[in-house]
C-alpha cells in the first residue's frame, strides 16, 4: 500500500478533508524526523518505538568482493513495533 | 532513559506546528496507527513517503533456548515488523558522515585507493533501466503532442512570420535634415552666415507599415514651414522638391511591397495576415496621398519663395 492510499483511509476514519489529512501527516512525519536527527528516542503509542544510534566505523567482510571493508561511521533508525503492534498483527495467525 | 522523549511533548509540537487542537493529533495518530496496522495486515508492505517503508516478515515456527532457564522452548510462528527510514531520513540524520567513505582492505589490512562503494553496483542497475523507460515515455508524448497539436502551433508560426514580414516593428525613426541657408543680404560681404537647422523627429510605431511611415517623415520634412524664413532665408525649392519627389517613390514602393505581401498572405491562406496586408496597402495609399498634398505645398512653397526673390 502506497502512502496516497494510506492518506486516504486516515482521512475517512477521521472524517477529515484528505487534503488536510495529508497536510497533518506530513508535518507528522516532518517532527518525527527532526526528533530523530536531534538524536530523540521516543514512542508512540499503538506505533513503536523510534530511536538512532551511531554504528561505528568496523571492519566487515563483503560477499561481493570478497574481501573485507572497512565500513564508516553510520547513523541508523531503529524501531521497534509496539507490543499492540505485534499482537494485533498475529492474531490472525495462532 | 533520559533522553528519552515522550510523545506528549512530540505531538504538542505537532499540534504547533499545523494549528491543529491537540485532541485531533492524539486522534490522528490513534488512527494512523491503526491504519498501518490494517494495510500491513493486506498487503504486508507499506510505503510512506516521508518517513519510511514497513514490512512484514514471516518467521516459521522454531525451537530457541530461554537464556535465563536454559530450557529449550518453541517459539511460535510470527510476523516480524521491519521498518527501513527513507533515503532522504537517511541522508539527514547523516549528514555529518556524508564524506565518510567505504575502503576495501587488502589482505594486510591496509587501505585500497579505490572506493567503488558495494552498495552502489545494484543502486546503479536499476536507473539505467528506469532513464531507458523514461525516455521512451518522453519520445512518445513528444510524438502525441507532434501529431495533435503541432499542426495547430505551425500555423500559427507561419502566421506570426508573415505579420513580422510585412509589419516589422520600428521603435524608432530619426530624421534629420540639414538645410543650408545663406543669408542672401550683402551688407558683410566676408563670409556668408550659415544656419543649420536640424530636425530630428522620433516617432515610435506600434503597428503601422514602415514605408509608411518613411514616406510620412519626408513629406513632413518638405513642407517648407519648418525652416523658419524669420531670418530673411530662403529655402532651396529644388532641395524640397526632390525631398517631396523620393518620398513619393518611397510610398509607392510601400504599396508595392504591401501588394505583395497581400498576395503571400493569399497564398498562405491566413485571414489575419491578409487583413493586415490590406490594411498596410491603404496605409500606403494614404501615405501617398499625404505625399501629393505635400508635393503641392512644396510647389506653392517654391513659388513664394521665388516671388519673394522677384521682390
Amino acid at each position: 500500500m502506497n502512502y496516497g492510499d494510506y492518506v486516504k483511509n486516515v482521512a475517512e476514519r477521521m472524517n477529515l478533508p484528505q487534503t488536510e489529512t495529508k497536510r497533518l501527516i506530513k508535518q507528522s512525519f516532518e517532527t518525527i524526523v527532526e526528533a530523530l536527527d536531534a538524536g530523540e528516542k521516543f514512542t508512540i503509542p499503538g506505533l513503536g518505538t523510534f530511536g538512532t544510534k551511531t554504528r561505528e566505523q568496523h571492519k566487515a567482510y563483503s560477499p561481493f568482493y570478497e574481501k573485507f571493508m572497512l565500513l564508516p561511521r553510520k547513523r541508523i533508525v531503529t524501531y521497534y513495533p509496539s507490543s499492540t503492534m505485534k499482537d494485533k498483527l498475529n492474531e490472525g495467525e495462532k | 532513559m533520559s533522553d528519552k522523549t515522550k510523545f506528549g511533548d512530540l505531538f504538542e509540537k505537532i499540534a504547533k506546528d499545523t494549528g491543529s487542537s491537540p485532541e485531533v493529533i492524539r486522534e490522528l495518530k490513534k488512527q494512523m496507527g491503526i491504519e498501518l496496522r490494517e494495510s500491513l495486515k493486506k498487503d504486508g508492505s507499506t510505503h510512506l513517503s516521508g518517513l519510511g517503508t514497513f514490512h512484514l516478515k514471516w518467521s516459521e515456527e522454531r525451537e530457541g533456548i530461554n537464556p535465563q532457564t536454559g530450557e529449550t522452548i518453541e517459539i511460535p510462528a510470527h510476523n516480524h515488523i521491519s521498518f527501513r527510514p527513507d533515503a532522504s531520513v537517511r541522508r539527514r540524520i547523516n549528514k555529518e558522515n556524508e564524506n565518510l567513505k567505504t575502503f576495501i582492505l587488502d589482505d594486510s589490512g591496509n587501505k585500497e585507493p579505490e572506493v567503488p562503494a558495494a552498495s552502489e553496483e545494484p543502486k546503479t542497475k536499476t536507473p539505467v533501466w528506469m532513464w531507458v523507460v523514461l525516455a521512451l515515455l518522453a519520445l512518445g508524448l513528444i510524438f502525441a503532442l507532434l501529431t495533435t497539436r503541432e499542426v495547430v502551433r505551425e500555423v500559427i508560426v507561419i502566421e506570426e512570420v508573415v505579420v513580422i514580414e510585412e509589419v516589422p516593428v520600428i521603435e524608432e525613426v530619426v530624421v534629420i535634415e540639414e538645410v543650408v541657408v545663406t543669408n542672401e543680404v550683402v551688407v558683410i560681404e566676408a563670409v556668408p552666415v550659415i544656419e543649420e537647422v536640424v530636425v530630428i523627429e522620433e516617432i515610435v510605431v506600434a503597428d503601422e507599415a514602415p514605408a509608411a511611415q518613411e514616406a510620412k517623415a519626408p513629406a513632413q520634412a518638405a513642407t517648407p514651414d519648418n525652416t523658419g524664413t524669420a531670418g530673411g532665408a530662403k529655402i532651396d525649392p529644388d532641395i524640397a522638391a526632390a525631398e517631396a519627389g523620393m518620398a513619393e517613390g518611397e510610398a509607392e514602393l510601400a504599396v508595392a511591397k504591401a501588394k505583395a505581401a497581400t498576395e503571400k498572405a493569399e497564398q498562405s491562406g491566413s485571414e489575419r495576415a491578409v487583413k493586415k496586408a490590406q490594411e498596410a496597402v491603404e496605409e500606403a495609399k494614404e501615405a501617398i496621398a499625404k505625399e501629393i498634398e505635400a508635393d503641392k505645398k512644396a510647389e506653392d512653397a517654391a513659388a513664394a519663395a521665388k516671388l519673394q526673390e522677384g521682390n
